[in-house]
């Protein structure tokens, strides 16, 4: 007898080929949420499989072997319609010919939980007696999620949730999901916006080509990424060549000058050629402190500053790009941009 | 320009204009000469009081006929497609709905008045309801089939994800979206009904269509009613095909363009 994760998908397996879609080839995925209200990130280029996961968590995809339990039992074979795992597509999936209140009242008992999800989605009261049709695609993208949390699912699988919206309609999403993982709701979010996985998300899966590259808890995942692939899906441009000897780094910017060095704190690191990766969060801006990584030349480093200061990404603690800052110096409190030795995290390239 | 088939269509269309024209030069010319006389044709346009009754009630018929046959074909194409949705069941239902457009008229008739004799039903119009419902069949059929390739696949598991059954999705899902189809195949198989003289022919007995009229009128000499009749047949035809045709290609030609734009 298995252990009651709120989901435990064990090397579920899928072939998939031209027929399927654009890409060819396999699938192996396992991952255990242990508890119930977790939420799992799952990250990736496109045709890395992310959204075939989805399906096959959600029973619309039967391709596979292995198993796939959700709140300890087996749905490996059961139907997609009584897993209760509510898949909310990329796509626009509401039906014509039903009001907004009928669609959110589809999979649910009553009109009460219809009502208190489209609350919970803002969904203007105005609309509910409206058809689809007459929705921008924000407000329908929002009356599609409250009718997947309408629906009291065990688990909520998000393919790509914010893809096409505005920011507003982005920021009423989150607060809904920030409410909706309040109230115990376990949740996959599959998305290519990297910084909305890391806000939501309790633990990450980074996919490749169908494979895990790694899997962590966020925090983790964000200051000490396991891989190169993994380094560039978090902090696409905080990362720097680096060489690796005797337990320390140096680290070389462009023309190959060495910009600082710094301690080794992967263990597993082999002497040789690297990446030294430092997560936007740890660069600061303005005076440096002693012993500090300096980075002067904003413009011609590669680098972009993407954190500084207290910035707030939708009410939630990750910090964002800055895209007042000015690289040619004129700005005061920008000339000086860096980040501490402790702070370097380094992978084998 | 140099696609073939705009050409035969272009052809197509002219050949069947010209009784139309030779109605529309009667009309203008009163009771005028044909616009091509044939030798050994009537130049007697004047109808009786008898043959304008039969005309009439021949139209009534073909309305009786038509309406409820177009209808039902239209009906069961649509729960066709749905349950043969699958590609390997489509396929092959696809090939099986052929049959009664591969038979020939004649044969098809007999049958069915052999079948109506066996029923011992009364010759009357529900025989050739059910004869015509069973000849439009492919029609509707491959008209719905048109559009449903237009559905897309995750609403259908959208509605299946969310525990509805067979016929809720049937109503919320693929109703809605058939919606033009079965408009359009209404007004193909209506079409289609208005001009099929064979079957109507061996299972009429007394209730004659209009298709049936004019083949009985045709029979006896070329006229200028002759003309006529088949002016206004073609005519009464070319309107629903069009309306048909063109609601469901502006409904796919969308469809289309909404998936290029996803």
């Amino acid at each position: 007898m298995s252990e009651s994760y709120a989901l435990d998908v064990n090397h579920l397996t899928i072939k998939y080929n031209k027929e399927h879609g654009p890409l060819e080839g396999i699938i192996d995925f396992s991952v255990k949420l242990e508890k119930k209200g977790e939420w799992l990130g799952v990250l990736g280029p496109s045709g890395s499989g992310k959204s075939t996961i989805l399906k096959s968590i959600a029973g619309v995809e039967d391709r596979y072997t292995g198993t796939i339990r959700i709140d300890g039992e087996d749905c490996s074979k059961m139907p997609t319609g009584r897993r209760k795992a509510v898949l909310v597509w990329q796509e626009e999936s509401l039906f014509e010919s039903m009001s907004v209140m009928e669609n959110a009242r589809f999979a649910c008992k009553t009109d009460d939980e219809a009502q208190a999800a489209l609350k919970l989605f803002q969904v203007d009261e105005n609309l509910w007696f409206k058809p689809p049709r007459k929705l921008s695609g924000g407000q329908k993208q929002r009356v599609v999620l409250a009718r997947a949390y309408a629906a009291k699912p065990r688990i909520i699988l998000l393919d790509e949730p914010f893809k096409g919206l505005d920011l507003e309609s982005r920021r009423q999403i989150v607060s809904a999901f920030q409410q909706m993982k309040k109230a115990n709701q376990t949740a996959v979010l599959v998305s290519h916006d990297v910084d909305e996985v890391l806000a939501m998300c309790d633990y990450i899966i980074v996919l490749d080509q169908g494979k895990k590259v790694s899997g962590s808890p966020t925090s983790k995942l964000l200051d000490e990424p396991a891989n190169q692939k993994t380094a560039e899906l978090v902090a696409p441009n905080n990362i720097w060549p680096a060489n690796i000897n005797n337990g320390i780094m140096n680290i070389t910017g462009a023309n190959q000058a060495v910009i600082g060095s710094a301690p080794v704190k992967n263990k597993e690191c082999v002497p040789g050629q690297g990446w030294a990766i430092v997560h936007a969060r740890k660069i600061r801006l303005g005076d440096p402190v002693p012993n500090a990584i300096v980075i002067k030349q904003l413009k011609h480093e590669r680098t972009e500053v993407r954190s500084a200061g207290k910035l707030e990404f939708f009410s939630s603690p990750l910090l964002t790009q800055i895209q007042s800052f000015d690289p040619n110096g004129k700005g005061t409190s920008a000339d000086s941009c860096w980040f501490l030795p402790d702070d370097v995290w380094v992978v084998n390239k | 320009m140099k696609n073939p088939y705009f050409w035969l269509m272009a052809i197509l269309l002219v050949v069947l204009w010209f009784p139309t024209l030779c109605f529309i030069e009667n009309v203008v010319a009163g009771k005028g000469m044909a616009l091509i006389k044939i030798e050994g044709t009537s130049d007697n346009s004047q109808a009786t009081t008898g043959e304008k009754e039969k005309i009439k009630s021949a139209i009534g018929c073909s309305l009786l006929v038509g309406v409820p046959a177009a209808l039902l074909a239209s009906v069961i194409g649509l729960c066709c497609v749905y349950i043969l949705r699958k590609p390997k069941a489509a396929n092959l239902g696809g090939v099986i709905l052929l049959i009664p457009l591969m038979t020939p008229p004649r044969a098809m008739g007999i049958a069915f008045a052999s079948l109506r004799n066996c029923a011992r039903l009364d010759p009357g119009l529900i025989p050739i309801i059910m004869a015509h419902v069973y000849l439009f069949l492919p029609i509707a059929y491959y008209l719905h089939l048109l559009r449903f390739k237009d559905l897309s696949a995750s609403r259908f598991e959208c509605a299946q994800n969310l525990g509805a059954r067979r016929w809720q999705i049937f109503r919320h899902v693929v109703l809605p979206h058939q919606r033009i189809a079965f408009f359009a195949a209404f007004l193909m198989c209506l079409a289609f009904s208005w001009g099929e003289p064979i079957i109507a022919n061996s299972l009429a007995g007394t209730n004659s269509t209009f298709a049936v009229v004019i083949m009985q009128m045709m029979r006896s000499a070329l006229s200028n009613r002759v003309y006529t009749a088949a002016g206004m047949s073609f005519l009464a035809t070319l309107v629903p095909v069009i309306v048909g045709a063109f609601i469901l290609w502006n409904a796919t030609n969308l469809a289309r363009k909404e998936k290029q734009y996803e």
